[in-house]
Formats: C-alpha cells, structure tokens, sequence
C-alpha cells in the first residue's frame, strides 16, 4: 500500500504568511510548466510543487533542488490563469528552507518576523558602541585629514569584529548546508562518475561562472530588470569584498595604515564596486516599488534596504570625512558599520543566504545531471 | 367554395431578367385556363398589393398564387385576411437565384407554377379544431419539490388555476432536506439558506393552487384540456379535471449498494453525500461507527458515476455538493482535514468562485485520482487508497469518514415505459387480441408504481430517448433537449427539474418557470382551435375517412405523441388535442384516408401529375423529385438560392411537414409519371436526432427500407429514390448532395415509364 499522507497544516500556513498567500487556488492547468524554462516532461516545475505545497508536503519540497533553481523570473506568475503566483510561492518555500536548515534556527525565525527587528539591530549597535567607549571614548577625529580609525580602532571595530563573526557564519553555513546536501543527494556517485562531470573542480567552477555570467538570469521573460540589477549588486559585493581583502593585506601584513588615497587603484575599485551596489541597489528599489502584483514580505524588503543602507552610508561616510564633517562622518561610519554587522552576521538566516543554497543546488545539479 | 384563381407573377428580385415571364403567363392561361394571370414588377410594394386587392373585392378571386420569393418570406405582407387562400410558387430561390437563365430554368420556373396551380385548386382553408366541451385550463402539477412548487406559483401568478399533487407527507422535496445550498449570489462564496421554507409557505398561501399531499397520481385519461385524473390520497380516490400537466417528480439517488467496491456497506465509515447531508442537517459531522466526531473526511466524487457498469452520465452538481459539504465539515471543526478525490472538478460558470474558496481553505485538500482501494482500519478508519494524483504517485489516506458522492437518477427509471413493457408485465406478448389484452390488465392490480399512469396507446410514462433500433438510451424522458427543453413526447404533458436531467436547484427554478409557460401556451393555442409548438398556431387538423380504414394500427403505432387510441377492432381513436400536426399519420396510413384540408395525398399527388415530364426529345431530359422537411431542408434549399449556389436544375421541390409525412404512395405516382429519380431531404435521425416530430426522419428512412420491392415490381432500380440527412446550416453542401444524386440517377439512365 502506497505511504500514508498526512498534511502539513502548519506548514501551509507559514508559506502564505511567507509571500505563498496565494498557492492554495491552484488548480493544477500546468500553464506554469508550460512556460517555465526549467520545466521537463518528467519534471513539471512548479506544477508538482505546487500541489506538494498546498498538500502541505513539507518533507519533500525543503529538499527539493528545483526550488532553488527557480531564479523567480515570474513568466508563471503571469501567464497563471488562477492568480495562484507559482513563482511567489516558490520564493516563499525558499524562504521557508533557509529557516528550516538554519543553525541555530531562532535567529531565522527572528529574521522572519519584524518583531525582532529592534533585537537585531540592537545587537550591533551595543557592541559598537561598547568598543567605541572602552577604546577611543567617543573621540571625534579633528585636523584636516580625518582618520575614522581615531572613533573606532581598526583592529577592534574591525578585524577582531568581523573576523570570528565570519567565522562563526562559515560554522554555521557548513553545519546547515552539509545537512541540505544530504536532504537533497538522490544519488551517490562512484569517483569513476565524479571523474567523468571533470572532476569536483569542474563540478563546483562550471556553476560558479555560470552565476557570475549571468546566464540563467538572461533567460528571464518577464523581469529583465532582474538581470540589471542582480548583475550590479553580485559584482559589487565581490568588488568591495576584492578591497577588503587588498585593506586587510595593506594593513594588517604590510603594517600601512591610514585611508588609502583617491588616487590608488584601490580606492577607484572601492568606488567603482561601491557604484554598482548603489545603482543595483536603486533599481532594485524601483522594481520593488513599481511591482503591484507581488506580495511584499518583511523578509524581501529587509534585504533590499539592508542593501541600500550598506551602500549609501558607505558613500556618506567617504563624501564627509573627505569634506571635513568629522562628526556626521563618524556618525554615518558608525551606521556603515552596523549595517555589515547586520549583513555579515545574519547571512545564513536571511534572504541572502541563497547565495549560498542556490550555489550549492547548481553544484549539485551538476553533480546529478553532469554536464 | 367555388375558387376563383388569380395568378401574380412577380418580375422583381431578377425574376424578369431570366426568364420569358410571357410564356409563363401562358402555363397559367393556356394550360390551366386561370382567369386572372397578372405579372408585377414589385408585387410586395403597395401599388403591387393593391393590384391583387383590387381583384379580390372586383373581380372576385378568392385563392391567390403568387409565383416569386419563398414562402418563407413575406408571408405577412401577402395576407389577405382568413377567407382567402394564399399559395406560393418560389421562382425566386428556387428557380432564378439558383440556376442561370435558359431553356432548362425556363422550364423549372413553368413547373412550379404548376405545382402551384394544382395545389391552389384542391387546398381549402382550415378552420381550427374546436374543442366539442368547455377546455378546461387547470394546470395539474405532479411532485411538490422545488421545481413542482416554482410551476405552480408561477402558472398561478399568471392567474391560472393549479392542483400540486405530493407523494409525501410534505412540500419540498430533497430541498428540504438540506442543511444550506451552495452560493447563488456574488461573491458566490458564502453558503445560503435553501430558501424552500418560504416557499411552502408562499404556495400554501396562494388561493390559486390547491394542494394534495401523500398523494399519488393513479390514472391519467384523456387529452388536453380534458384530462380526467384519478388521484389516490391515502387509499382514497378522488377525480378531477385538468387542462395540461406539469412532471416535476424530480429525482432519487442511485443506489449504494451497489457501490462495494468504494466501500459503501462494507466499511461502516463510509458514507454517500445523502447521509452526509442528513447529518450535517442534524448538526452534527460524526463517524457511523462510534459517533466521534469525524477529524478527517474524504469525499470520492463520480461515485457510481460516468461510467458505463453504473450511471454513464455526470449528474453535474456532485462536485459542487461535495464542497459545500467540506464547508459544512470545515464549519464544524478547525482542525479537520478534508480530502477531495475528483475525476474533473465541474463548476461551470460563477460556481468557479465558490471552487477557489473552497480551494483557499488551508485544509481542504484536492486532487484527481483514481480510487484503487477503501480499506478499513482497526479502529474502523478507512484508508483510501488513490492512484494516478496530481501529486505524481500513488497515494493513501487515512479518513474518519468517507462521503461518496452519488449521482441523481430520474425518478422514471425502473418504471414500465413503453407498451411493450407494460405487457411484459403482465405476461402478454402484445399479439393477443385486444380484448384478451384488457380482460389480462383488469384482471390483477398492477404490478408498479407509475408516476403519471396514462392510459395511452403507446405506454404509461412519458417516453424515454429511444435509439433508431429502439433501445433505451437512457432514464430520462426525451424532448429535444437541444431544441425544445421542457417538451415530451406527450403533448400538454411538461417535464420540468431533475426527473427529465440531472440540475442544480437554480436551473430546477428556471425549467420549472420554462414549463409553466409551455403548458400555459398549450391551453391557450388548443382553446382557440390552434395547435401547439412546433407547429404553432397551426389551425389545420388530421381528418380521418374512417369507413376506410383497415385496422392496420400504423398509424396509432407510429404517431410520436400517441395521439390516436384504438377501438376493440383496432379502428384508430383521434385525440385531437394530442395531435401536432406533422402528417406522420398521412405518411403511414396504406390506404390514404389521413388528410388535412390544406395537406394530403391527394394535394401533393396533383403537384406530382403536374409536373411536365418530357419525353418526345432524343436526348431525355432528367426530372428529380425532392421532398423537402419544412423545418431544415426546405429553408437550406431557400438559404442555397439567397447565396446563389447553383444545382442541378431538373430538380422540383415539394415541401412537406415532415419526412414522415411522405406516403409512400407518392414515390410509385411519381416513378410511373416518368420522374427519373427521388430524393427525400430530412432531418438528422438516430440517437442525436433532430427532427422536430421526434421520429418523422427515421420512419421515413425505415419505409423507404421497404419501398424497394415496389420498385422491384415497377422494374426499376432502388437506387433512384434516395434520403439524406441534413441540418439547416447544411445549406452549401446541397449543391454537392443533389448533383451527385442527379449523377448516380443519369448514369441508371431515364426512367422506362416516360411518356405512357
């Protein structure tokens, strides 16, 4: 006899509470598969997902790779004759794995819920604000040139802060992922295989430029913008993470301290990724904005301010320390910096840690599938 | 009436441009003698009417052919009040619209002319059948639910007089039963009151209706407007009199039992949607077993439904019944799980809204599947098991009830239809003599329980849709649905709700108002001496020559409304007020004493004999009869001209009422005047049938069966009389059907008996 099912409730619940609201209505036409580039005839994407999901069938769907290979470019959302938003719902099952794999996992629920907000912030801007007073005591850096290291040290307010905050996140993320992978793994390859997909190198690099590159996004009907914008941020988040790593290297091994002159290529890197992540930022906000027909959810915006935030106190900081306003320059570093804690920190349980997931899911679709 | 003819041949429309309107003037003045041959160039406008009038007051012409358009056309501006006969001759899309100008056009112009002369010398005006008794106009209603109860209140607001007859205790039906009905007004979300508690009080109010509750109709003699009805109430019989009747006994559920294999009798949580309704009426959703509440409900729909061991149709409300009821259990109780297992889910039309919130809701549960096995559990749950789901696998479910969604049968099933059946009964063959036949029948009471028990010839229900070969087709009465909802077989007999289709109490409501009219329009057309639909307004009535009849029973055999009963002798007894007027009688009759004043054999046969058949040429020339169906035919052949498609042009048309009107007299009269070939053009017959007489195109299909050895016995070939089928859109396929009969005709050669 076929398995019992018993249906999630709860779980269809959290979907619709999560951007889903609408996944019950659908009645199973399979126009999304129809128009889905992910869509075979074995695997209707996201027909059958949706009639787990409205079953309430959580155990297959958080395992399952094709929701993370939904790069959500909504062609099913349109062309849904019912208003049952597939690609929405889809988003939220993604939503819903992120704090289902999370370790520890009420720091997902928290970043789901915008109760918690005031906690998370509040987390930061102690510890900062504990640093600044038992180091520099809020002292404010005069002169013509202002060092924003004389407000908070470098190496406390810095290194010593976000390195085992990176640290722990890497924990974390390995903790979470390595039981995602298992979830997941419908098959086990012999080395022989692995060595026939090019080896793991060929496995994990192949997807990786493939993310860099773009594609799947190009493949999008409806949302070109999607492109633009995620293009943008992705470039601009590895560029400054390119100047911070160059930062590191100048200070903390070359011993070279003090802010890097405008006319280092560095500083043009940092600006020039900083510019991609405003733009992307903007844009991002605009489409947000203009989209009427997608559920707003506490977990999406989160990002996209977050995201802005990194990007306009970040300039401010740089346009007043180099006017001479040491004060505001110190105030918006100080919000520069709670806005990374903020990024850093709680990456594996907010919507950004699809970075992670969907890179792993493409890894391991190349894993199953070869090439 | 000493007829004095007046001939107007009208030039307009191109009539004059193709053809020699003198030479035939002079078929009318030369070959008939016509007094009055006069031509017009526009005969419809008024100086063309006042020509005709003029006549009529001077000259004295009392039957007046106009040779132009169709008689389908203007026959409103061609009246020229009740004493004065009007025929036609379509020379227009007949003749000059469908053949270029010519000899041979010529020559068909100048035949129907004399078809119409013929038939203008023997036709007389008919007067109407009055009824010989005052016509009694009290509308008999059979079944007090929902649909019985919407007749009568609307044919009683209309001022009539209605008797609501009630096999039960009480008014309202099944509606009665339920706990709520599902939404009938925008949104079309919310669950409504079924609202029939109003109604019995509205029809128990109204002084208009009388009611008779368990109550049963036991016999119903008689025609319209004179219908004498024995009522039983309670073992008391009671007659009265009633003008026309209204069926509305509505439905019963198929039967369970014989549903094992969903578990139906063999898991004692296993349901149908009828107990689920009594339940959720008594305010309570509960497992049968142990009286727990129920935490998990599958409903499986198309229970013993479209399929082909149990009912092959949808009863299409089950789907919708189901989720009201997932409502009802949703209702109840927060927690509970509520599966729906469907092969389609049909919500047709705004009944849409009320599937997607049924759907919205976070515990109802939907998929398509195919249910492989029910199973009960230790604790008497049942496991559902469901194959073939949207989920992509097979799939179980474990359930504290399980409601199987049954389908509506008509509540005529299983009872006696035909004569045949009744004799069956009784153990008679129907070969008896008549009086073996009444002695046997009055000997025993009978075996079942009708619903009308009407003492006709052809059977005691209304009959069911027959296939050509006569096999049920299905339980539920025919009438055309397509065509002609609301109709039977039994003229001023109205089928109205679920006893003539499975229905939703919206559309009950509405078939019920729809019947009420019919049997309003029935009283009212047959009071003034006029007949009923599809012949509306019709005054002509068959008239029997009786010292001539043979006992042959054809024609009470075969009329399609059983309008005639039979005498001990088997002599036929017309009931006027039954008849529609179709000629099928006329058709069927070997003797040829069934005539109407303005249709009979003698009419058509002048037609026939004037029709010139030429003969002294070398080269013969080809002449085909068709007898064309007023209803589908005749306007295709109308409609063919209007778009100017051409054919053959040795063709002649007679119009007739029906195919079955066509005595097969007029094929042996037509083939020893010379006619080379006959085609018979008619309605579409078998199962989806189209005729507007029910069976006129199959009989007329069945006779021609027999015509061969007639033909055998004249020595010609059978494939000179020819019947196709076609429908009133056909109309530019008939170039292609008779050019190709005109063909086979001229490859067998010209008829041997030209010229003798």
């Amino acid at each position: 006899m076929a398995e019992i099912l018993e249906p999630d409730v709860n779980f269809i619940k959290q979907i619709r509470g999560l951007g889903g609201a609408s996944l019950k209505v659908c009645y199973q036409c399979a126009t999304c598969s129809t128009v889905c580039p992910l869509s075979t005839d074995d695997n209707p994407f996201p027909r059958r997902e949706m009639i787990w999901a409205q079953w309430g069938l959580k155990d297959r769907l958080i395992k399952d790779p094709n929701i993370w290979l939904c790069h959500q470019c909504n062609d099913c959302c349109k062309y849904c004759p019912r208003g049952a938003r597939p690609g929405d719902v889809m988003a939220a099952l993604r939503a819903y794995c992120i704090s289902e794999y999370a370790v520890p996992k009420f720091l997902a629920k928290w970043l789901q819920d915008k109760r918690y907000l005031p906690v998370l912030l509040a987390i930061p801007v102690i510890w900062f604000l504990f640093i600044i007073a038992v180091t520099t005591g809020f002292h404010i850096p005069k002169g013509e040139e202002i060092d924003l290291a004389e407000f908070i040290p470098v190496i406390w307010g810095v290194d010593l802060t976000f390195i085992p905050l990176s640290v722990l996140v890497i924990i974390s993320f390995a903790m979470s992922i390595s039981r995602f992978w298992r979830d997941m793994k419908r098959v086990n390859l012999t080395p022989e295989q692995i060595a026939a997909r090019g080896g793991w190198l060929n496995i994990i690099i192949t997807p990786i430029k493939e993310i860099l590159a773009h594609q799947r996004f190009s493949k999008c009907g409806v949302k070109k913008t999607r492109f633009y914008f995620h293009f943008l941020i992705l470039w601009g988040f590895v560029g400054l993470a390119i100047v911070t790593a160059l930062v590191f290297f100048r200070m903390d091994i070359l011993g070279i301290h003090g802010h890097i002159s405008m006319k280092n290529p560095i500083k043009w890197l940092a600006n020039l990724a900083g510019l991609s992540l405003l733009l992307g930022s903007l844009i991002l906000l605009s489409d947000r904005i203009s989209d009427k027909e997608t559920p707003s959810t506490y977990f999406d915006w989160s990002l996209v301010i977050l995201v802005l935030s990194l990007a306009v106190t970040g300039f401010l900081t740089e346009f007043l320390r180099l006017g001479g306003l040491a004060g505001l320059a110190c105030f918006f570093y100080f919000l520069h910096l709670v806005s990374v804690f903020y990024l850093i920190a709680y990456l594996p349980f907010s919507k950004l840690a699809h970075l992670v997931y969907r890179t792993v899911v493409m890894i391991y679709e190349r894993y199953e599938g070869g090439i | 009436m000493e007829k004095k003819i007046g001939v107007y041949i009208c030039t307009g429309c191109g009539i004059g441009d193709s053809l020699d309107i003198e030479r035939l003037s002079k078929v009318a003045t030369e070959e008939f003698n016509v007094p009055i041959c006069k031509t017009h160039t526009f005969l419809c406008g008024e100086e063309g009417l006042r020509l005709i009038k003029e006549d009529i007051n001077k000259e004295g012409v009392n039957t007046v052919l106009i040779a132009g358009c169709s008689p389908r056309v203007n026959w409103d501006v061609f009246n020229f009040g009740t004493n004065i006969i009007v025929e036609r001759a379509n020379i227009r899309e007949m003749v000059v619209w469908s053949h270029p100008p010519g000899e041979d056009t010529q020559e068909l112009a100048e035949d129907y002319l004399r078809m119409g002369i013929a038939r203008a010398e023997k036709v007389e005006i008919p007067e109407g059948y009055m009824p010989e008794e005052e016509y009694n106009k009290t509308i008999l209603v059979v079944g007090g639910g929902i649909s019985g109860m919407t007749a009568a209140l609307e044919a009683a607001k209309a001022n009539y007089q209605v008797v609501i007859v009630e096999k039960q205790a009480k008014l309202g039906g099944w509606a009665a039963k339920w706990a709520k009905q599902f939404p009938k007004h925008p949104p079309y979300q919310m669950l409504e009151d079924t609202g029939i508690s109003s109604k019995i009080k509205e029809v128990e109010a109204n002084s208009n209706i009388k009611v008779y509750t368990s109550t049963t109709v036991k016999k119903v003699e008689g025609q319209p407007g004179a219908f004498n009805v024995i009522l039983s109430q309670n073992g008391k019989e009671e007659g009265i009199k009633v003008g026309s009747i209204i069926l509305a006994t509505g439905w019963k559920p198929y039967d369970p039992t014989r549903l094992e294999h969903l578990g139906y009798g063999r898991c004692s949580n296993v349901i149908t949607n009828i107990q689920m309704e009594e339940m959720a009426a008594e305010g309570r959703i509960t497992r049968p077993s142990d009286g727990r509440p129920a935490e998990s409900v599958v409903f499986i729909q198309c229970a013993g439904q479209r399929d082909p061991e149990h009912l092959p149709y949808c009863s299409s409300v089950c789907c919708l019944v189901s989720l009201k009821q997932a409502m009802y259990v949703r209702e109840r109780n927060p927690n509970a799980k509520v599966y729906i297992i469907y092969r389609d889910m049909r919500t047709p039309g705004q009944y849409e809204m009320f599937y997607k919130k049924a759907q919205d809701d976070e515990n109802i549960f939907l998929t398509k599947g195919d249910i492989v096995g029910v199973t009960e559990d230790g604790d008497k749950s049942v496991i559902v098991e469901v194959d073939n789901t949207l989920l992509g696998e097979k799939i179980s479910i474990k359930a504290d009830l399980v409601v199987l969604a049954t389908g509506m049968v008509s509540t005529l099933e299983g009872i006696p239809n035909t004569i045949e059946e009744v004799y069956a009964q009784y153990g008679l063959t129907g070969e008896e003599e008549v009086a073996k036949i009444k002695e046997v029948i009055a000997s025993k009471p009978q075996p079942w329980e009708g619903v009308l028990n009407l003492d006709y010839r052809q059977g005691p229900e209304v009959p069911f849709l027959q296939s050509s070969s006569l096999k049920k087709l299905s339980d539920f009465p025919d009438s055309n649905f397509i065509c002609f909802p609301y109709e039977s077989r039994r003229t001023g007999i109205y089928v109205a709700g679920c006893v003539r289709q499975p229905m939703d109490m919206d559309a009950a409501i509405k078939d019920a108002t729809g019947a009420a009219l019919k049997a309003i329009q029935c009283m009212e057309l047959e009071s003034r001496g006029r007949t009923v639909h599809p012949r509306s307004l019709d005054l002509s009535y068959p008239i029997f020559f009786l010292q001539r009849c043979t006992q042959c029973k054809r024609c009470t055999m075969e009329c399609p409304f059983s309008a005639l009963e039979e005498d001990e002798k088997g002599t036929p007894k017309p009931n006027l007020f039954r008849c529609r007027r179709c000629g099928i009688c006329m058709g069927a009759c070997p003797e040829r004493i069934i005539g109407f004043k303005d249709y009979n054999v003698d009419i058509i046969s002048s037609m026939i004999k004037a029709i010139n058949v030429p003969y002294e040429d070398e080269e013969p020339k080809f002449r085909i009869l068709c007898f064309a169906c007023e209803n589908d035919a005749y306007p295709a052949l109308d409609m063919a001209g209007i778009n100017h498609l051409s054919y053959d042009v040795s063709l002649r048309v007679i119009p007739v009422r029906c195919l079955g009107s066509v005595n097969m007299v007029f094929i042996s009269d037509a083939l020893s005047r010379g006619i080379d070939g006959i085609l018979l053009l008619g309605c579409v017959l078998g199962d989806d049938y189209q005729c507007h007489f029910v069976r006129g195109s199959e009989l007329a299909n069945y006779r021609l069966g027999k015509v061969g050895e007639t033909l055998q016995r004249l020595a010609l070939e059978a494939e000179r009389v020819h019947m196709e089928q076609v429908t009133i859109t056909d109309y530019y396929k008939l170039p292609k059907i008779i050019n190709e009969f005109v063909e086979k005709v001229k490859e067998i050669g010209a008829n041997p008996f030209k010229g003798f």
